[in-house]
């Protein structure tokens, strides 16, 4: 007995299931095929030799190693910062928090520009460096700088937020029971917030990885002292397709490696507030 | 012994308090919610700064803000168990219990001492090892009170301990902080609304409302109007 | 237990459904050649009409009906030489940046109706757009070599591509001259500070060979040919890029086309280098096979070659042929 003009049960099941499975493979392929496409645009002996070039070899040890040394200042110096930030209220403390996100919204290469203007020889401040005789752009020192500039934004809104939400009577009962504000930050604070400190430090990482305008605005384009890998793929690109192509595929396999780390570190955590 | 007289203007009233507790005593803070139980404790604990008033502990002066005096949240020496118990839940019974103990510094040898005490006081025996995440809100009382304990704290408080626990744990628990009380002779404060607690281990009861005491005296007294407004 | 694995056979035809909508898809993309990825508009409309253009283009293979590579899923009408009023898009090398302005008002101006929207950017970064299916009716180019590229490989409608004009290779120093250099010797002091374009860069390309026939003189040399190599702090991706960090100061000199120097002559002062050891940069421009709008696309190319054009690249820096 069915009523009238009803779809029956069975049938709306499976238009559901139909609906959210399509939904699902599309957002998964529109995300996953560009990657899957760089695979297929070479062979594996290629890729393997253009691996030993020395201009990939120069790119990938250069990238790694600025994004690691950005990393570490973002949360060295982040983190102390974004829990301050979240614990107390001073004059201008809206301001602070908006500046923060400033460079998400600021372009690339507008970002490296401002950062030509002020620290480059000529610059604001890079002038009385130029004075004493340290030049900061066109060095591998300009390319961290300029990750920092970009990336540390995704560090400190995570960790701002984190903290800000944290359940603070965990951290009261540790002062209570006698420990330094400093015993309670590393031993009660850090460690329950640690897996969301962790995604934060990744996208930063990965976005560190990836910056392009800045860099070549303010850092400039010098294999072995600036050319980071996302530079050498744009230059690639024209001159030696295959070696872009290399470095594009080695940039994705560094981003697979780092996410599935992450997921395998933090899945152990459990935390009931 | 705690004296307080303590002033502090919030939001919407002034609270202005005096009292004392003896050592050994327990007294029953209660209120209506927004009367500001919470915050005596948390002003007696150093988490909020007075405006003006003295706390006295034992002699000692915690917090006078006329003379410039406060002593720091972690000096104090009080214990403090929170309404949700607050256990770490990235450390398991025994870390928990051990945590004050390492703050301050104490010999390995003491704290297993005494944490090996307060484990067998709280009934934790089978759960020292349990990460304290994974712990009924019972169990995870007794860690809070253990915890709170093993410092050989001067005063005790707790605000509103049995919220979350079902009757037998209230029941062990309420005995639990009764036992310690005694033994270690020092003054407690409970904040409640059970009227079971004021009867079962309150001395003395204090009402508060917006922030005024409005009633004082013994659990067998407590007018009728204000026993009505328990909660529960 | 049995609506469990029903739900389960549901998604999987949800998978197969999704998977056989994607790989059609695909297949209509991948089948079509240089169909550009803007619509094709208007010419669906095919007039044979000629209506007269304002000035006769000689050139162009205006009666020849042009088609583009027609497969059999794409819905692009075969194009048709047509008077249009219509937009065309320039895919110009970089350094014709400066004069771009003048050159779209005075296209406008001899084409009343029609318009130019350039596409500035490193030939080289414009030859990989247009190789991988990027839409263009007229491209400008600053290298042989990418024109051969391009021609060779079918890009443009047969015998448009003509010579342009031409740019030589010059030194540039910031209007203060920080590092003091006087002469082509003295860009091998230590400690300077050079920008150069990389080799895929039409310029870059042009400057290696200049430091190569430099190095062969006895004036210069080897050794002074790697000391100003040591001196490069960064290998810019188009011409422009090298000329504003010159501007900015933040290098002691860089190496451009004369076009950007003659252009920008309040910005910058220059050391130029002799015909002999130089380097001749021919531009050419040529009317894409892509074009929807060849009508307009041969329009700008007799513009740009005409005496007007030609006038606004000399006055620009740029030597005619």
């Amino acid at each position: 007995m069915t009523s009238a003009g009803r779809i029956p049960e069975k049938y709306r099941r499976i238009l559901s299931y139909g609906a959210a499975g399509l939904l699902i493979l599309i957002v998964t392929l529109y995300l996953v095929l560009p990657v899957i496409a760089l695979f297929f645009r070479t062979t594996p002996e290629l890729f393997l030799t253009s691996l030993s070039d020395p201009l990939v070899i120069s790119a990938l040890w250069l990238s790694l190693t600025t994004s690691i040394i950005s990393l570490t200042i973002v949360i060295l110096v982040g983190t102390p910062f974004a829990y301050v930030h979240s614990r107390s209220t001073y004059p201008g403390k809206v301001i602070v928090d908006t500046l923060i996100d400033l460079p998400l919204v600021l372009p690339p290469a507008v970002a490296g520009f401002a950062l030509l203007v002020l620290y480059g020889r000529m610059g604001l401040l890079g002038q009385y460096f130029n004075m004493m005789g340290i030049s900061i752009a066109f060095t591998t020192l300009a390319v961290i700088m300029a990750q920092i500039f970009v990336a540390s934004p995704f560090y400190l809104r995570q960790a701002k937020s984190l903290f800000e939400q944290f359940d603070q009577s965990y951290e009261h009962t540790a002062r209570t029971l006698g420990a330094s504000k400093l015993r309670t930050f590393l031993t009660i604070t850090i460690p329950l917030t640690a897996s969301g400190l962790v995604s934060g430090a990744v996208m930063t990482f990965g976005r560190a990885l990836g910056e392009f305008g800045a860099t070549i605005m303010f850092a400039g384009n010098l294999p072995g002292v600036t050319q980071t890998m996302p530079l050498a793929v744009y230059v690639g690109m024209e001159s030696n397709f295959n070696l872009g192509l290399t470095i594009s595929i080695l940039l994705v396999i560094i981003s697979f490696v780092i996410m599935i780390t992450v997921r395998l570190v933090t899945r152990n955590e459990v935390h009931h507030a | 012994m705690l004296e307080a007289v303590i002033t502090k203007q919030l939001r919407d009233f002034t609270l202005d308090l005096s009292f004392s507790v003896q050592p050994g005593e327990i007294l029953i803070l209660m209120g209506a919610n927004g009367s500001g139980k919470s915050t005596t404790l948390n002003l007696l604990a150093g988490l909020l700064i007075p405006d003006t008033g003295c706390i006295r502990l034992n002699g000692t002066t915690l917090c006078e803000p006329k003379e410039g005096t406060h002593i720091p949240i972690e000096d104090r020496r009080i214990g403090y168990v929170f309404q949700n118990s607050a256990v770490f839940p990235h450390m398991t019974v025994e870390e928990n219990i051990a945590f004050g103990l390492r703050a301050r510094r104490l010999p390995k040898a003491e704290i297993a001492d005494r944490v090996c005490q307060m484990i067998d006081l709280m009934h934790l025996s089978d759960l020292t090892n349990v990460n304290a995440g994974n712990l009924s809100g019972g169990q995870k009382q007794r860690v809070a009170l253990g915890r709170a304990i093993a410092i050989r704290p001067s005063l005790l408080m707790l605000d509103e301990p049995f919220t979350s626990l079902d009757e037998e744990s209230t029941g062990t628990v309420r005995n639990l902080t009764r036992t310690v009380v005694s033994t270690l002779k020092i003054p407690c404060i409970l904040v409640s609304h059970h009227s079971a607690d004021s009867r079962e281990i309150g001395d003395r009861v204090l009402q508060l409302r917006s922030g005024k005491a409005v009633w004082e005296g013994s659990p067998q007294n407590i007018p009728d109007d204000e026993a009505a407004c328990r909660c529960r | 237990m049995q609506p469990k694995t029903r739900a389960q056979s549901l998604i999987l035809i949800g998978i197969v459904c999704g998977l056989l909508l994607v790989s059609a898809f695909f297949a209509g993309c991948t089948s079509s050649t240089t169909t550009p990825a803007a619509t094709p508009t208007a010419t669906a409309a095919t007039t044979a009409a000629p209506a007269a253009p304002v000035t006769t283009p000689a050139a162009v293979t205006a009666t020849e009906p042009v088609t583009t590579a027609a497969p059999a899923t794409t819905t692009t009408p075969a194009a048709v030489y047509t008077y249009s009023e219509g937009n065309v898009v320039a895919y110009t090398a970089a350094s014709l940046s400066g004069v771009s302005p003048k050159l779209a008002t005075d296209f406008e101006k001899m084409y009343p109706g029609h318009k130019v929207t350039f596409n500035l950017a490193g030939t080289q970064a414009l030859k990989t757009q247009v190789v991988n299916g990027a839409y263009a009716d007229v491209f400008i180019s600053a290298s042989n070599a990418y024109t051969k590229e391009l021609t060779t490989g079918g890009y443009f409608v047969t015998g448009t591509v003509k010579p342009l004009t031409s740019n030589y290779v010059i030194v540039i120093l910031p209007k203060n001259n920080p590092a003091n250099i006087k002469s082509l010797s003295d860009l091998a002091k230590p400690g300077l500070k050079i920008a150069v374009a990389d080799k895929s860069v039409p310029v870059g390309a042009a400057t290696t060979s200049v430091m190569a026939n430099l190095a062969k003189q006895a004036q210069y040399g080897k050794t002074w040919n790697t000391s100003v190599y040591s001196n490069v702090v960064t290998y810019e991706t188009s011409e422009p890029a090298v000329a504003s960090k010159v501007e900015l100061g933040e290098v002691d000199a860089g190496i451009v086309y004369e076009s950007t120097y003659i252009a920008g002559q309040d910005k910058y002062i220059a050391l130029s280098i002799p015909k002999a050891v130089n380097y001749l940069q021919t531009y050419t421009i040529g009317v894409m096979k892509g074009s929807t709008s060849k009508g307009a696309a041969a329009d700008f190319e007799n513009f740009m070659l005409s005496s007007v054009g030609q006038q606004d690249l000399k006055d620009y820096g740029f030597r005619s042929l």
